[in-house]
C-alpha cells in the first residue's frame, strides 16, 4: 500500500468520517478531544512537576547544607564574615536560585539566635545586599512575598524599613497586616501602630491570639497603644485592647475596663470579667456588684465566680438571692462562689432547695 | 405527538443534564483550585503551635460514639489524648456495646464513676454513668456510658455531658493530624461579621498507609482496587468540590467523621436527628435552615488540609451498603428539608446548595442509568447509528478521567500526599479503569439505596472493618 500525506490524510478523513457527522456528534467528539487532551497535559504535566520537583529539590539540598556549614563554621570563628560572604556571592553567580536559599538559611538561623547571634546574621544578611532585596519584596505583585520580606526585617531587626513599613499598615490583607504588626512590634515601633486603621477595620479573635502570643514571645515591656484600641467603634481592636491588659498585668487599667462593662457587645463584657478574673484586684467588686443585676447566663455565671474567688465574706450579702435565681445553673455558681467564700455545707443546704446539688459540690469525685 | 417528538424531548434532556453537569464540576474545580492555593499560601505563615500556649483559645470536645469497639478502643484513645489544643477534653460515649469496650477503657485509665449533672439539652436515651480518670495526666478524659441508642443518640449524650463551646464529632478509629484541631478552630475565630456554626475537613483513606501509635507515618495508595478508587473518588469530592461549596457558603455536609461544631448552634437546632441514617448532613441543614429563619448571619467553612483518615471498605458487599446508606440518609435530609427548594429565602442553601444535591447527587445515579438504557434502546431501534453511540460513551468516559487527572493534578501542586511514581502510577491507572467496574457498581448501589428506602429500610446495616495497621477485626456500628 502507498504511504499517503498527511494532508491527504485529513482530506481523505474530512470526506469519509467527518463529513458524515451531525452537529450532535460534531459536539461529542469536540468534548472527547477536549477531554482527552486536558487529561494527556494533565499526566504530563503531573510526571514533570514530579521530576522537576525532585531535581529541585537535590540542588537545593544540596546548597542548603554548604550555606548551614559556611554559617556554622563563621559563627564558631573559624571563618571571616569577607570569605563567606564571597563563597556566597560565588554560589549565587553559579545559579541565581541561590538566592532564595540563602535568605532562607539566615532566617531560620535566625530564629535560633538572639542579640549577638543575630546581629551577626543581620551583618550578613546587609553584607550581602540581601536586606534591599528584602525592601524591594515589600513592593512585589503578590502578598505572600511582601509578608515573607516582612518576616525576615521583624527577625533580623532591619530598623531602616521601619518607614516602608508604616506605609502598608492600612492594608486589607490580613496576613499581611499580622506579619506587619508583629514586625513592627519587634522593631520598637509600637507607637506607629497608632497609625493602624483600627476604626475601619475589624481584627479577628484568631488575629488576637496569634498576636498575644507573638507579643509574649518576643518579651518586650512596651506595649502598643492600647488605651486607644479600647475606645475603637470595632469589638476586635477592644478586645484585644482588654486582653492586652489581661495579659501584660496592666492593674492601673481596672478603672477603664471597669466602664467597659456597660460595653454593648457582650463578647466585650465577658471579656472584661475575664480581664478581672485574671488580674484579681479588689478594686474590681465595684464595678462588678454594679454589673450583676444587668447580667445574665455566662456573664452572670463568670461575675458569680469571680465575686468568688475574692474569697470576701463581705460579699456574700451580695450572692445569696442568686441561690433562688431560676436558672439552674446560675443556682449552682451562686453555690460554688459562697463555697468558696468560706460557707459551709450545712450554711449552704439551708441557702438551697436542692440539697443534691450542694453533695455533688462536695463530692470529692466531681470532676 | 409522534414517538421522534419524545425521542428529541429527552435527548435534549438527558444531554442539557450531562453538560450542565461537567460545567458545574469544572467551574467548581477551577474555583476549589483558586481556594486551595490562597488556602496553602495564608497557612505557610502561620505556626499553628503558636496558639497552644494561650489562654484565649475556646474549648473543644471531642465527642467519639463507640459501640463494639473492645479491641481498638484504648488505642483510638490514646490516639485522641494526644492531639496537640491546648484546652480539650476527649469525651467517648459507650454506645450499649454487647462487649467488654467499658471495661477496657476503665481498666486502660484507671476510671470511677463521678458524681455527674447531665444536663438534658439534646434528646437521648439514659446515661447510665459518667466516668473519669484518676490520674491527672488524663483528666481531660471523660467515658459515658449509656442505653444503646445509636450513632446520633451517642453524639447527643456526649453534647450533653461535654463541656466545651465547641465541640467535633468523630469516628472513633479514625486517625487525626495532631494539628487538626489547631487548624480546624481556625475558621471559627477569623470570622468578624459572620457566625461560622460549623467547620469540615478532608477525609482521606488509610488503607495500606502505615499508622503507628496512632499517627499517620507513611502514605501509601492501597493495593487493593476498590479502596484505590476510593481513594481517587474522596480526592474529586473534597479536593475538586467541597473547597467551592464552602467558598460560595452553601456546604450541606460535613461529614461525620470528622467535623467541628458550635455546641449552642447545635443544641439549638435539637441535636442530631434520630430518624435518619444522614444524621450528620441532616444536622448541617438544619443549623441552616435555623440561622436562615431567624436571619442571622453564619458561615459553614471548610478546611481544605487533610486532616482525618480512615478506613474505606474493601469489599463489594460492604461498599455497596455503605453507598446504600448514604442514599438513604442524603434521601431523607431532601424529604425533611423539602421547603428550601428553591425557596428564595433560604438564599445559597435554597437556591444552590440544595438544588444542586437534588439535581446532581440523588437524581445523578437514576438519570445516569436512564439514560444508558435510553441511549442504547436508541441505537438498538436504529434512532442512532453506533457511531453515535460510542461517542456518547467516549464523551463520559474521557470526561471522567479528566477529571480523576484534575484532582490527582491539584494534589500534586498542592499537598502532594503522594509523591512516589509507583503511587502516582497506580492513581492513573485506576483513573482509566474506575469508570468501567467502580463507578457502575457506585451507581447501582445508590439505585438499591432508593429502592430500599421507598421499601421502608431503616438502619444501618453491619459494617466489618479491618482495622487500621491492627490485627483484623469484626465490628458493627450500631
Amino acid at each position: 500500500m502507498m504511504p499517503i500525506s498527511l494532508t491527504e490524510w485529513k482530506v481523505e478523513l474530512e470526506n469519509t468520517w467527518l463529513d458524515s457527522l451531525s452537529p450532535f456528534q460534531l459536539l461529542l467528539l469536540t468534548l472527547v478531544v477536549i477531554s482527552t487532551l486536558m487529561a494527556v497535559f494533565l499526566v504530563v504535566s503531573v510526571f514533570l512537576l514530579m521530576l522537576v520537583r525532585n531535581r529541585k529539590k537535590r540542588w537545593a539540598d544540596a546548597l542548603q547544607a554548604r550555606i548551614e556549614d559556611g554559617i556554622t563554621i563563621w559563627l564558631a570563628g573559624d571563618y571571616s564574615i569577607q570569605e563567606l560572604i564571597i563563597t556566597f556571592q560565588q554560589e549565587i553567580k553559579k545559579d541565581p536560585r541561590a538566592i532564595k536559599i540563602i535568605l532562607n538559611v539566615i532566617f531560620a538561623t535566625s530564629k535560633l539566635f538572639r542579640q549577638e547571634g543575630q546581629s551577626a546574621l543581620r551583618q550578613l544578611l546587609t553584607g550581602l545586599n540581601l536586606h534591599q532585596l528584602c525592601y524591594k519584596l515589600l513592593k512585589n505583585w503578590h502578598w505572600y512575598q511582601q509578608a515573607y520580606a516582612i518576616q525576615i526585617i521583624g527577625q533580623l531587626q532591619l530598623e531602616h524599613a521601619l518607614p516602608l513599613l508604616k506605609r502598608k499598615l492600612k492594608t486589607k490583607n490580613r496576613t499581611l497586616r499580622l506579619e506587619l504588626i508583629t514586625a513592627m512590634f519587634a522593631l520598637g515601633g509600637q507607637s506607629w501602630l497608632q497609625e493602624m486603621d483600627y476604626t475601619t477595620a475589624h481584627l479577628s479573635e484568631w488575629e488576637q491570639i496569634v498576636l498575644l502570643e507573638r507579643f509574649r514571645r518576643l518579651n518586650i515591656d512596651q506595649l502598643p497603644p492600647f488605651e486607644t484600641w479600647l475606645t475603637s467603634t470595632h469589638t476586635g481592636w477592644v478586645l484585644f485592647g482588654i486582653r492586652l491588659c489581661r495579659h501584660f498585668n496592666r492593674f492601673d487599667q481596672v478603672l477603664e475596663l471597669g466602664n467597659l462593662l456597660t460595653h454593648p457587645d457582650k463578647k466585650v463584657q465577658m471579656a472584661v470579667l475575664d480581664a478581672f478574673d485574671y488580674l484579681g484586684s479588689p478594686e474590681i467588686v465595684p464595678f462588678l456588684i454594679k454589673y450583676m443585676p444587668q447580667a445574665t447566663g455566662d456573664r452572670l455565671r463568670t461575675t458569680l465566680r469571680v465575686l468568688g474567688n475574692q474569697g470576701d465574706p463581705d460579699l456574700v450579702r451580695f450572692l445569696i438571692p442568686y441561690t433562688e435565681h431560676p436558672d439552674l445553673s446560675i443556682q449552682v455558681s451562686a453555690l460554688s462562689a459562697l463555697k468558696e467564700m468560706g460557707l459551709t455545707k450545712i450554711e449552704l443546704r439551708q441557702l438551697s432547695s436542692n440539697p443534691q446539688y450542694i453533695d455533688h459540690m462536695f463530692d470529692p469525685k466531681r470532676p | 405527538m409522534s414517538f421522534s417528538f419524545w425521542v428529541d424531548i429527552l435527548s435534549c434532556i438527558f444531554l442539557s443534564y450531562t453538560l450542565m453537569l461537567m460545567l458545574i464540576y469544572v467551574v467548581s474545580a477551577l474555583v476549589s483550585y483558586r481556594v486551595i492555593r490562597q488556602h496553602v499560601a495564608e497557612t505557610s505563615f502561620v505556626d499553628f503551635r503558636q496558639i497552644l500556649t494561650s489562654p484565649l483559645s475556646p474549648k473543644i470536645s471531642i465527642i467519639a460514639p463507640a459501640y463494639n469497639e473492645a479491641l481498638n478502643i484504648v488505642d483510638n484513645a490514646k490516639s485522641l489524648l494526644a492531639l496537640e489544643y491546648p484546652n480539650f477534653e476527649v469525651v467517648i460515649v459507650n454506645d450499649g456495646s454487647k462487649d467488654d469496650t467499658l471495661q477496657r477503657l476503665i481498666d486502660a485509665y484507671q476510671l470511677e464513676k463521678t458524681s455527674f449533672l447531665v444536663q438534658q439539652q439534646v434528646e437521648c436515651k439514659e446515661i447510665i454513668g459518667v466516668y473519669k480518670a484518676r490520674d491527672e495526666a488524663v483528666s481531660h478524659l471523660t467515658v459515658v456510658d449509656k442505653r444503646n441508642g445509636g450513632k446520633s443518640d451517642a453524639l447527643n449524650a456526649g453534647i450533653n455531658v461535654c463541656a466545651g463551646e465547641l465541640f467535633a464529632c468523630i469516628d472513633v478509629d479514625c486517625v487525626l493530624e495532631r494539628d487538626a484541631l489547631l487548624r480546624m478552630i481556625k475558621p471559627f475565630l477569623e470570622e468578624t461579621d459572620k457566625k461560622v456554626i460549623a467547620t469540615g475537613g478532608v477525609i482521606r483513606l488509610a488503607n495500606d498507609c502505615v499508622i503507628s501509635d496512632g499517627r499517620l507515618i507513611e502514605i501509601n495508595v492501597p493495593r487493593n482496587l476498590i479502596a484505590r478508587a476510593q481513594v481517587l473518588e474522596y480526592m474529586r469530592a473534597f479536593l475538586l468540590s467541597r473547597v467551592a461549596w464552602a467558598k460560595i457558603n452553601g456546604l450541606l455536609l460535613i461529614s461525620g467523621a470528622l467535623g467541628l461544631f458550635d455546641k449552642q448552634t447545635v443544641v439549638e437546632a435539637g441535636g442530631y436527628s434520630h430518624k435518619t441514617v444522614g444524621e450528620d448532613m441532616e444536622l448541617v441543614m438544619r443549623m441552616r435552615r435555623m440561622m436562615e429563619e431567624r436571619k442571622q448571619p453564619y458561615a459553614v467553612r471548610y478546611i481544605p488540609d487533610p486532616l482525618c483518615w480512615t478506613e474505606g471498605p474493601t469489599s463489594w458487599d460492604i461498599l455497596g451498603r455503605q453507598r446504600n446508606r448514604w442514599t438513604r440518609g442524603l434521601m431523607d435530609c431532601l424529604k425533611f428539608h423539602r421547603k428550601v427548594f428553591f425557596n428564595p429565602n433560604y438564599r445559597t442553601m435554597g437556591m444552590i446548595s440544595y438544588p444542586f444535591w437534588f439535581f446532581y447527587e440523588w437524581l445523578a445515579p437514576i438519570v445516569e442509568s436512564l439514560g444508558l438504557i435510553f441511549s442504547i434502546i436508541l441505537w438498538i431501534l436504529g434512532i442512532i447509528n453506533g457511531s453515535s453511540f460510542w461517542l456518547l460513551l467516549a464523551t463520559v468516559y474521557s470526561y471522567a478521567v479528566c477529571l480523576s487527572c484534575l484532582a490527582i493534578w491539584v494534589d500534586q501542586k498542592t499537598y502532594l500526599q503522594y509523591r512516589s511514581k509507583r503511587d502516582l502510577g497506580r492513581l492513573l491507572m485506576i483513573a482509566l479503569i474506575e469508570p468501567f467496574f467502580y463507578h457502575p457498581f457506585t451507581v447501582y448501589s445508590s439505585i438499591r439505596g432508593n429502592i430500599d428506602y421507598l421499601r421502608g429500610k431503616k438502619g444501618w446495616g453491619s459494617m466489618t472493618r479491618q482495622g487500621l495497621s491492627k490485627p483484623a477485626t469484626p465490628a458493627s456500628t450500631s
